[in-house]
């Protein structure tokens, strides 16, 4: 892969439903749908998998992990795929170039512990509210992805922590957004 | 592609960078853990190409 590759064309983008007129051949969506399928099986989200779908047609990076996917065997790295398949959707859906705060490396410290305070929070309410498989459900964002997204001091996205509000009817959140992404 | 070998040389710091016209972008940092992890960076790399090449991307500073 060089800089210089080609992106696919970018079709679909603000469309509410998945179209098949993408310059990805036939035998390669061919090859996504029955990704989907398999995905389906594994209990994974309809909205997931028609995102994850929506986003291999336009992104052949997406289309990459899809494949990888399909071909794992250990479940650990294959919800590791899951969980960066759901992190490029959610990178998709940017629709402009945006400037964010920079961020120094001496503040990287006080960041991660407030980014841990408020994760672990959450994790308390979502505990209390029936548990990671239950927000799951409630979201349609897979385990594996809300499994990293509490786990790790990353920067939480704004769409994922107000799909996570949304889901447990929280009207006020102790973070500063300046933190999420 | 830039790596740096941290500590004793046993951890591989990898940093994608994506070249377009005179720029150059630093993308998400990794450790390199094994050749799985590898793939699945590669991956996302080629959506955040895509994506900086649509002028789609989060920018937190420019280093001059």
């Amino acid at each position: 892969m060089t800089a210089q590759a080609q992106p696919k064309q970018h079709k679909s983008h603000g469309k509410s439903r998945i179209h098949v007129d993408s310059n990805v051949d036939s035998s390669e969506q061919m090859k996504l749908f029955n990704i989907a399928v398999q995905m389906k099986r594994a209990g994974l989200s309809e909205l997931f998998i028609v995102s994850a779908v929506r986003a291999a047609l336009d992104y052949e990076g997406v289309s990459d992990l899809m494949n990888l996917w399909t071909n794992e065997k250990d479940q650990n790295e294959r919800d590791e795929i899951i969980a960066d398949i759901q992190e490029m959707i959610e990178s998709t859906a940017q629709k402009e170039k945006s400037e964010e705060m920079y961020v120094k490396f001496n503040d990287l410290e006080e960041i991660a512990k407030n980014i841990r305070g408020f994760k672990d929070s959450l994790y308390q309410v979502v505990m209390e509210r029936g548990g990671i498989c239950k927000l799951a459900e409630l979201t349609g964002i897979p385990q594996p992805s809300l499994s990293r997204f509490f786990n790790s001091n990353a920067m939480p996205r704004r769409a994922t922590v107000l799909a996570i509000a949304k889901a447990l009817n929280l009207d006020k959140l102790p973070i500063d957004l300046k933190w999420s992404k | 592609m830039k790596w740096h070998q941290v500590g004793n040389g046993k951890v591989q710091l990898r940093l994608p960078v994506g070249i377009i016209g005179a720029v150059s972008y630093l993308c998400e940092a990794y450790v390199k853990a094994d050749e799985k992890v590898d793939k699945r960076k590669l991956a996302k790399f080629k959506v955040h190409l895509d994506l900086i090449r649509q002028g789609r991307y989060i920018s937190r500073g420019e280093l001059k």
